[in-house]
């Protein structure tokens, strides 16, 4: 099941950091490792992934650096330390907000 | 749609075009790295490339949300500032160099190679272009006589720049005595020596750039 785009969109940059906060990565091995993780529930529009990267790094939030693969350049993106601390705040708010939203649905008689 | 109609695309929205193949490169990247997995799981070449570009999404969408990112304005604003700062570095570094280099040089008098015999004359000129000091007479191993001056071009001078400034030693007839010297010259002035005949009577005529002349006695020093 695929989940609605306002739900994603909301989270992206949170998911994003968190995977980068593992290990570098490029563009194309985020989406994997987003699909294998979520069970193939965030199989978003890949294209979107990008937009998002960019402005993490506009932000200060991610840096990159260009690596030559067989004939192509590619892009790889690692967390800043800016980038860790917003992590962790966007972390400590996602757990508020979700427990708030359980805790509400708990009530409505499902 | 194939891959590269996909990128011409998204190309075309990005209004920033020093991003345009950066951008570009990363998004093909990750279009050929979706085909070779496909293929990988036994999709043909065409499939591959046709379902990889699928996924991706939009092209005008995704031109248009990374067009944000790469802000047009700020972005041209950085390049111009740029140029500017480079534009004006260049200068600025030139204009420093070449004062820090006259004002070392200027504090000296010229040097004669092969000088055997040097005697100060410490003569001050004011022309109104300049402020120049003849500091020594060289005589060096052939017996040859040199002048060497220091010449301060006026600050309230407007042409002032490089021009030539030195001094020459004119002879009985208003030739130049002597020959080439050497000059060298910056904002600041010039610095050199000029070379020149003794007459019999130790009595030199030395000419400024304005046509002014002196008589210097150099009797005592003839040899």
């Amino acid at each position: 099941m695929a989940v609605d785009k306002g739900y994603m969109s909301g989270s992206s940059q949170l998911l994003v950091l968190n995977i980068l906060n593992e290990k570098p990565c490029y563009g194309y091995e985020l989406i994997k490792v987003l699909k294998s993780r979520s069970n193939d529930v965030f199989d978003m529009q890949e294209g979107t992934l990008y937009p998002i990267l960019h402005k993490l790094e506009n932000d200060g939030l991610v840096n990159s650096s260009k690596q030559e693969i067989s004939g192509r350049t590619r892009k790889v993106y690692s967390i800043t330390d800016k980038g860790i601390k917003a992590l962790e705040k966007e972390k400590e708010q996602w757990k508020q907000f979700s427990s708030a939203v359980n805790q509400v649905l708990a009530f409505g008689g499902m | 749609m194939t891959k590269n109609e996909y990128l011409s695309i998204v190309r075309k929205h990005i209004h920033f075009i020093f991003d345009r193949d950066a951008i570009n490169e990363e998004l093909n990247d990750h279009i050929c790295s979706c085909i070779e997995d496909l293929m990988a799981d036994g999709l043909s070449r065409e499939r591959a490339e046709e379902l990889a570009v699928e996924q991706m999404g939009s092209p005008v969408e995704l031109g248009k949300m990374l067009n944000q990112e790469h802000h047009p304005f700020l972005g041209y604003v950085w390049v111009v500032s740029n140029a500017v700062l480079v534009f004006l570095l260049i200068p600025t570094i030139t204009l420093l160099l070449s004062f820090g280099h006259g004002f070392i040089k200027m504090a000296t008098p010229a040097v004669i190679d092969n000088c055997v015999e040097k005697f100060a004359v410490n003569y001050e000129v004011e022309i109104p272009t300049h402020r120049i000091v003849i500091d020594n007479l060289c005589i060096d191993e052939e017996n040859q006589y040199y002048l060497t001056y220091r010449s301060w071009t006026n600050w309230d001078y407007s042409r002032a720049g490089w021009n030539s400034n030195g001094i020459q030693v004119i002879d009985d007839y208003g030739l130049v005595s002597g020959g080439a010297g050497f000059s060298s010259s910056s904002f600041l002035g010039s610095y050199g020596y000029t070379r020149f005949d003794m007459p019999e009577d130790g009595i030199i005529n030395v000419s400024f750039r304005d046509g002014k002349t002196i008589e210097l006695d150099m009797g005592a020093y003839q040899r």
